[in-house]
């Protein structure tokens, strides 16, 4: 028994640890017209930092990558103001400050608020990034956890290394408009 | 000695074997040889056969199989590449975003 417990003592801050309940955030969305839900984990970032192609902007992503240890990005976008409670933040601010994490700009603007948090590690580095904006039709909360260089986090927010995801989704778009065409050309 | 015995007497006296009889036997044994006995097994129950079965059930699941997963590895990735791009074109707009709010409240401010 006292073993039992002992090892209930050990692990029950290990599951502390583990992460935030993303599900908590779900009541967010229920009146949301449009959501991107985006769950990463560690595996599936190696599966994809293994498909980044090569080039620079390959090349300059893959270790930021490969230090991630999970990406999750919510994102609810609504019709009408009004849509969404604020205070079903809370769970992850309170989750935040548990963990130890900065909250290092809090931004408002009229209905719009941005909170943006960082995770101190020792030797300058740092153990994610946590974005949470919220405004009058759209909630945003971007969770990013690793093991980062400060300079990771002027990657993030800046140009440097990251691949348009836009300019990529058009072209796919065009490839996918071309190929469509060439089909429809040949019957 | 009565007829009886030397008629008994007679009958037994061991007579030389003709010349020919040893060759005479051995043709006849050779004659008659018997086949030495093969066990004959059905096509179905002859390892060989479960081998080269096997070998070939093997040969034509493994591929395929082998294919199936690496192309769904391979679409697992692809979606997980996309979803972090996409991740990342958030975060980097959120985070200007939020610079573009206080560089706009700051200026207000002044």
């Amino acid at each position: 028994m006292k073993k039992m417990l002992s090892l209930l003592a050990l692990t029950l801050p290990l599951v502390a640890q583990e992460g935030f309940d993303f599900k908590t955030l779900d009541k967010l969305g229920v009146n949301s017209t449009n959501k991107t839900d985006i769950t990463l984990n560690s595996d599936m970032l190696k599966l994809a930092s293994g498909f980044l192609g090569s080039g620079a902007e390959a090349d300059s992503l893959k270790p930021l990558v490969e230090s991630l240890k999970g990406v999750y990005v919510r994102t609810f976008e609504f019709d009408k103001e009004g849509q969404y409670n604020e205070a079903d933040l809370e769970p992850l601010r309170t989750y935040l400050r548990q963990g130890q994490w900065n909250r290092i700009v809090e931004s408002r603007e009229g209905k719009a608020l941005s909170e943006i948090y960082l995770q101190p590690l020792p030797n300058n580095r740092l153990g994610g990034v946590a974005i949470i904006s919220a405004e009058a039709k759209e909630v945003t909360i971007v969770y990013i956890s690793g093991n980062l260089k400060q300079e990771d986090i002027q990657k993030l927010s800046g140009t440097m290394g990251i691949p348009d995801i836009r300019k990529q989704l058009d072209r796919k778009k065009t490839t996918d408009k071309s190929d469509k065409g060439k089909k429809e050309d040949e019957e | 000695m009565n007829d009886f015995e030397q008629e008994i007497r007679s009958a037994l006296r061991r007579d030389p074997a003709p010349p020919d009889f040893a060759a005479k036997v051995l043709a006849r044994v050779a004659e008659q040889e018997i086949p030495a006995k093969v066990i004959r097994l059905p096509v179905w129950r002859r390892p060989a056969a479960w081998a080269i079965a096997a070998g070939l059930s093997i040969a034509a699941i493994v591929p395929p199989v082998a294919i199936e997963y690496r192309q769904r590895r391979e679409a697992r990735a692809l979606e997980a590449r996309r979803e972090l791009l996409i991740a990342l074109e958030v975060t980097r707009t959120k985070l200007q975003q939020t610079r573009e709010r206080i560089q706009r409240t700051t200026r207000l401010a002044l």
